[in-house]
């Protein structure tokens, strides 16, 4: 069968996928997202050739699915580490904690004025302990002339607490030292194979999935993951 | 081409590794030509966006590597070759799984009676 000749609007579509996928490859080492993009590219064109742009656009499936099979691929199973979630974490924080601690300056505010409308005089409050510096406010005649502190910048839990925070929601702990860069990931786990295959085969999980049984067949020792010459093969970062 | 009833999708997913291994074996193969000999010799059910995970699966894993050929059609395309790595683990992954199906076989081959079989 000749190769079906595509337009500009079969490209389009293509690159929109791939775009798409690119969009979640966020956490993968960058060399290994252009590398993956290239490669989806050159794919989904040579199966769009094939078998038409449509066919080779379901074939595929959804972005989700196939970014979550690269990004298993790169870090295995299980939960693995999100920049992106991390960075959320890390922005939105400081935002929503100005913005509550701003309504608590206010509320100390109207609660002045509302037991004294005509108050005048500085008043303060020593804030929410812990998270917040003590309030000053400044009242002539019931209207603000000042209002300072307040603020989180100087409280250190609120900065040990969003860099934890940032670390814990991220799941950034592999990607720090020591050893960040020579820890092996998840998958390489497969590598191994159990001392007694049996005792493996005994538990629930592997009992009830076949694949996990057939999936060992691929198993290496240890000491055959090397090459002819001996080298270990090179070893990737973990965190992207 | 005959027509194979659809397979189970987590015995596929099991094998798959060692299909690609073997099909790389025979012949260095790019990652949609690997989607159509898959689907050449009857697992029509197996899409690209399982085989191509899988391959990036495989090459982490340092049992296949891959080199960048150009191509009349498009952009190079990326074929992927067993290592010495990969020949190991393909051959060490043929044994284990003749070994499976012999067990499973030998008792699925065996004669069902009418009633089973009361215990104690």
């Amino acid at each position: 069968m000749a190769p079906r000749k595509l337009i500009w609007l079969d490209r389009l579509r293509v690159e929109r996928a791939v775009w798409s996928l690119d969009q979640q490859l966020d956490d993968l080492p960058r060399a290994t997202r252009l590398s993956t993009r290239r490669e989806v590219r050159e794919n989904l064109l040579a199966a769009a050739h094939d078998i038409g742009t449509t066919a080779a656009l379901r074939r595929i499936g959804s972005s989700r699915q196939l970014a979550d099979g690269y990004l298993t691929a790169e870090f295995g199973s299980g939960p693995r580490h999100s920049w992106m979630a991390a960075a959320y974490f890390a922005g939105l924080v400081p935002l929503v904690l100005t913005a509550a601690l701003t309504e608590t300056q206010n509320a100390f505010r109207d609660r002045v004025v509302a037991e004294n409308a005509t108050a005048t005089g500085t008043y303060t409050w020593d804030g929410i302990s812990h998270l917040q510096r003590s309030v000053a406010l400044t009242l002539e005649g019931g209207s603000t002339t000042s209002l300072t502190g307040g603020d989180w910048v100087s409280q250190p839990l609120v900065w040990i607490l969003w860099i934890v925070g940032t670390i814990v929601v991220g799941r950034l702990w592999p990607c720090f030292p020591p050893g960040a860069s020579d820890t092996p990931a998840r998958s390489r786990r497969t590598d191994y194979r159990p001392a007694d295959p049996s005792r493996r085969i005994s538990r629930p999980r592997a009992a009830t999935n076949a694949a996990m049984v057939v999936s060992w067949g691929l198993a290496v020792p240890r000491r055959a993951a090397r090459t002819v010459d001996g080298a270990r093969p090179a070893r990737r970062a973990r965190c992207g | 081409m005959p027509r194979v009833p659809p397979h189970d999708p987590q015995l596929l997913k099991g094998a798959l590794s060692l299909l690609l291994l073997h099909l790389l074996a025979e012949r260095e193969s790019y990652g949609y030509e690997l989607v159509q000999r898959l689907h050449a010799i009857g697992l029509n059910d197996v899409l690209e966006g399982t085989v191509y995970p899988a391959l990036a699966r495989v090459e982490r894993e340092g049992r296949v590597s891959a080199r960048l050929v150009a191509s009349n059609s498009g952009p190079a395309r990326k074929y992927y070759r067993p290592t010495a790595t990969g020949y190991a683990a393909l051959a060490e992954g043929s044994a284990n799984w003749a070994s499976f199906v012999d067990t499973v076989g030998a008792v699925l081959r065996r004669p069902i009676p009418a009633e089973p079989l009361e215990g104690g």
